[in-house]
């Protein structure tokens, strides 16, 4: 059971069609990873990283081939079991934050458990502390326009943490950031896999990538 | 659980109708003019059921009224009187049944003046029993009296209406004047009870009641005949109709196939006209009323296509944290009901006031039940439901993907 790979992906194809040409982005991808592992996925952009990713992050299906996701086979999963995946088990941290412009940072973190089936009375509390590990405590009840990029992250990444998710999943986390706030987001990134997140990080920054323990570059829809 | 969930969502549903206030304030508009003119609709329909109603019990169920002249004459507005004295004399004795029969003449455009006012109103000669006969009560002074129908005598009773024009609202002030009507002097013995209701353009508080006697004699110089005849009857009225038909062509001397000179109205037919005007209204104001409402539904559905559009992050960001499309759908709707149910209590609201106004100016009937609150709630959920269901499963039906790298 140790062993078995929180993600396992076996000859994975994805290929889109622009009017009748069909262009076939991921090449057949087999990638396993296991819990706890931190991983960057690096390539150049129309490499198929950002179509993987959504692969990976349950946002979208391959064309052919198996996704195992902990052991289990979820390639022909519905709609509704792959919400239920990405509610449960996957938080996304995105490029641009990604936050809902008209609620606040608080109820932008408690935005997934609307979604969940676990008890709501308890999420409050766990989301005020979560933004206040993240050293947001003051800014609770701003709206997203009133919060700097970095600020904005930090909230994104409490929201992906507010279900308790195996994975974290984030695509390009520093790419709207500065170099010193990108450096802060990559450290607290790389504290949560401290504490048993499996991390996840699309990237073509190289900095990024040496934060991992590990590197997988794609290239033109191979892994390489 | 399950209900803490959907109250989350609509929880994101209030917060977004604020956080998009032009969109929402234009749906909300649209929805309470609909709104507003559906309830106006029920209301002057519930109005104008009151008012047939009320003529059907003023009337009195058991009464007819017979008209001198016939159906087509009537109709083509051609005056004659057929009736006299003698048949409703007739009438009373030789009909079983019949309890009660009074005459009516009236003296049209008849002119009264008081020092320096003038007014023109409708008379009407009848007996004392005229007051009894139509449930009309005095209000201050007293009824002429039978003397006073046998010796021709000048008294006259006087509708609301005539106190206001001509005695500045005061009704006590009136008792005992003498007044000039078609320039003969009447003592004004009474006033009538205000009865407040109208049909079109005659407004029964205009009105002076008189002596039958003096009405033909001294203002209409008429020896025989007599505009109307009402009579009242125990037991069937089909039956007692077809009596009286029977009496007044065998009186009049009409044979055969040849038309009545007279016309017979219940309170039936009262009613039956009121509900025919009623019908065609109906009809209209409700094609009228139901298009402003959906063209008030469009501009939802409308605006709200853009909306989705426009919140396609939004909807992506969530479906990413895992709402399901029916997730989606839920929050879209609730939006849209929110607003309906906000934009029928701005248009309860509105029409309320228009109703004031309405009662305020015009004659139009208007009554306001709580059968219109049920009404109009239930048809701005349906609008709501309805308008938001394609936006709504469009908002769904948005690849996540997509949704986010627009």
């Amino acid at each position: 059971m140790e062993n078995t790979p929180i993600i396992e992906l076996k000859n994975l194809k994805k290929s889109f069609f622009i009017g009748n040409r069909e262009i076939e982005v991921l090449k057949g991808i087999d990638l396993k990873i296991y819990k706890n592992e931190s991983i960057a996925i690096i390539g150049q952009s129309g490499s198929g990283k950002t179509t993987l990713m959504n692969i990976i992050g349950c946002m979208d299906k391959a064309t052919s081939g198996t996704y195992l996701f902990k052991g289990k086979d979820i390639t022909t999963f519905s709609d509704d079991e792959l919400s239920e995946i990405r509610n449960e088990s996957i938080g996304f941290v995105f490029q641009q934050f990604h936050l809902i412009p008209y609620i606040n940072a608080l109820e932008n973190v408690m935005l997934p458990t609307i979604y969940s089936k676990k008890p709501l009375d308890s999420v409050k509390q766990k989301a005020i502390s979560l933004l206040t590990d993240l050293g947001m405590k003051d800014r609770l009840y701003n709206k997203p326009t009133q919060l700097s990029g970095g600020q904005q992250q930090r909230v994104a990444i409490a929201r992906a943490l507010i279900n308790d998710p195996e994975i974290i999943l984030a695509d390009e986390p520093t790419g709207a950031l500065d170099t010193k706030t990108s450096s802060e987001i990559m450290d607290i990134l790389v504290s949560l896999n401290e504490k048993g997140k499996t991390l996840i990080i699309i990237t073509h920054e190289v900095e990024v990538a040496e934060r991992c323990k590990k590197n997988i570059r794609i290239s033109d829809g191979k892994i390489i | 659980m399950e209900k803490l969930f959907k109250l989350s969502l609509l929880n994101q549903a209030f917060k977004a109708i604020i956080s998009y206030p032009l969109r929402s304030f234009f749906c909300l508009i649209g929805i309470a003019l609909g709104i507003l003119s559906i309830t106006l609709i029920i209301a002057s329909i519930e109005g104008a059921n009151k008012r047939a109603l009320q003529l059907f019990s003023d009337f009195g169920p058991d009464a007819i009224l017979i008209f001198s002249g016939s159906e087509q004459m009537r109709s083509a507005r051609i005056r004659i009187n057929t009736l006299t004295l003698d048949d409703m004399q007739a009438i009373k004795e030789h009909i079983i049944g019949c309890y009660e029969a009074i005459p009516m003449i009236p003296v049209r455009n008849m002119n009264v003046s008081y020092g320096d006012k003038k007014w023109r109103t409708l008379g009407i000669g009848s007996t004392i029993d005229y007051f009894t006969s139509w449930g009309w009560r005095i209000s201050d002074g007293n009824s002429f009296s039978q003397e006073d129908v046998e010796q021709y005598n000048n008294v006259a009773v006087i509708g609301q209406e005539i106190v206001k024009q001509i005695f500045n609202g005061n009704p006590q002030s009136a008792i005992g004047k003498t007044i000039l009507l078609n320039k003969k002097p009447f003592y004004v013995a009474g006033v009538l009870k205000e009865r407040g209701i109208s049909f079109g353009s005659m407004v029964l508080d205009d009105r002076i009641i008189m002596p039958i006697t003096t009405a033909m004699r001294e203002m209409l110089n008429e020896r025989k005949y007599i505009g109307a005849i009402r009579a009242r009857f125990y037991g069937d009225i089909t039956s007692r109709i077809n009596d009286v038909t029977e009496l007044l062509r065998q009186r009049h001397g009409i044979k055969g196939e040849s038309p009545n000179d007279f016309t017979i109205r219940t309170a039936e037919d009262a009613k039956q006209f009121l509900l025919v005007l009623q019908g065609t209204l109906v009809l209209f104001l409700g094609i009228t009323g139901s298009i402003s409402l959906i063209v008030g539904g469009f501009v939802m559905a409308n605006l709200f296509m853009i909306s989705v559009q426009e919140r396609s992050a939004e909807i992506g960001i969530r479906r990413a944290f895992g709402a399901k499309k029916y997730h989606i759908i839920l929050q879209i709707l609730f939006e849209c009901i929110i607003i309906s149910i906000a934009g029928s209590v701005l248009g309860l609201f509105l029409s309320f006031v228009a109703g004031k106004l309405i009662i305020a100016y015009t004659t139009i009937p208007i009554f306001f039940s709580h059968k219109i609150f049920w009404i109009t709630s239930l048809v701005a959920t349906a609008v709501g439901i309805i308008s938001g269901l394609y936006p709504a499963r469009k908002a769904a039906s948005l690849n996540p993907v997509e949704a986010l790298f627009v």
